[in-house]
């Protein structure tokens, strides 16, 4: 996966990565949002689209640290 | 239900009574993953080197094998549990119980697969 050359990940990989990084994190934040639902907590039309929407905002923003910290490390 | 003849007897049973273990056992694996998925990526992300060697090394540590191994536990198990699901609402004929049997086999035989490595680098070590 890495470049014999620089030793960093090469760009497929990386975007696999990536790719499994943010769907994995996508179904954390969805799994988070529907154990707050589980409590019985905003089931109203408005809350619930938010809720859905901040998933997606989460995730890709976590996604960005997670894989900001990689390529600040010189390792992407 | 219990009325008619044997086999309407048999028909009418309803729940197996074993809806609410699945879902709870659901939701606590939905928690042990955020922990223990929480605590992989940022002791992966907090290592100094992230070559072979550094891995190994933190590995054979049992406060990294040992969470790893109940990571790999929890999630086949919620895994499992999910995927069942899927299989019985989109499943309708006898190929719904193929599907599960094999999901059966993929959950336990791939943690197990993951759980024997673990516990070959964490007591053998690095290799030469």
């Amino acid at each position: 996966m890495t470049s014999n050359a620089t030793g960093r990940l090469n760009w497929l990989p990386a975007l696999v990565l990536v790719g499994l990084t943010w769907s994995f994190l996508q179904h954390l934040c969805s799994g988070v949002r529907h154990l707050l639902l589980d409590t019985g907590a905003g089931y109203e039309l408005k809350v619930n689209k938010a809720g859905a929407l901040a998933t997606l905002v989460i995730s890709i923003l976590l996604t960005l640290l997670i894989w900001g910290l990689i390529f600040y490390r010189g390792a992407l | 239900m219990g009325n008619g003849t044997s086999i309407g007897r048999v028909r009418g049973l309803g729940s197996a009574h074993e809806g609410a273990k699945h879902w709870w056992h659901q939701r606590l694996t939905a928690g042990s993953n955020l922990l223990l998925i929480t605590w992989l990526v940022v002791s992966l992300l907090r290592l100094p080197l992230w070559n072979y060697h550094a891995l190994v090394l933190w590995l054979s540590s049992p406060w990294a094998s040992v969470p790893l191994i109940l990571a790999i536990i929890s999630v086949f198990y919620h895994l499992r549990l999910g995927l069942q699901v899927v299989i019985e609402d989109y499943q309708h004929d006898f190929t719904r119980v193929i599907a599960i049997v094999l999901l059966n086999f993929y959950a336990i035989g791939g943690a197990a697969l993951a759980i024997y490595a673990i516990c070959k680098v964490a007591f053998q070590g690095a290799i030469a």
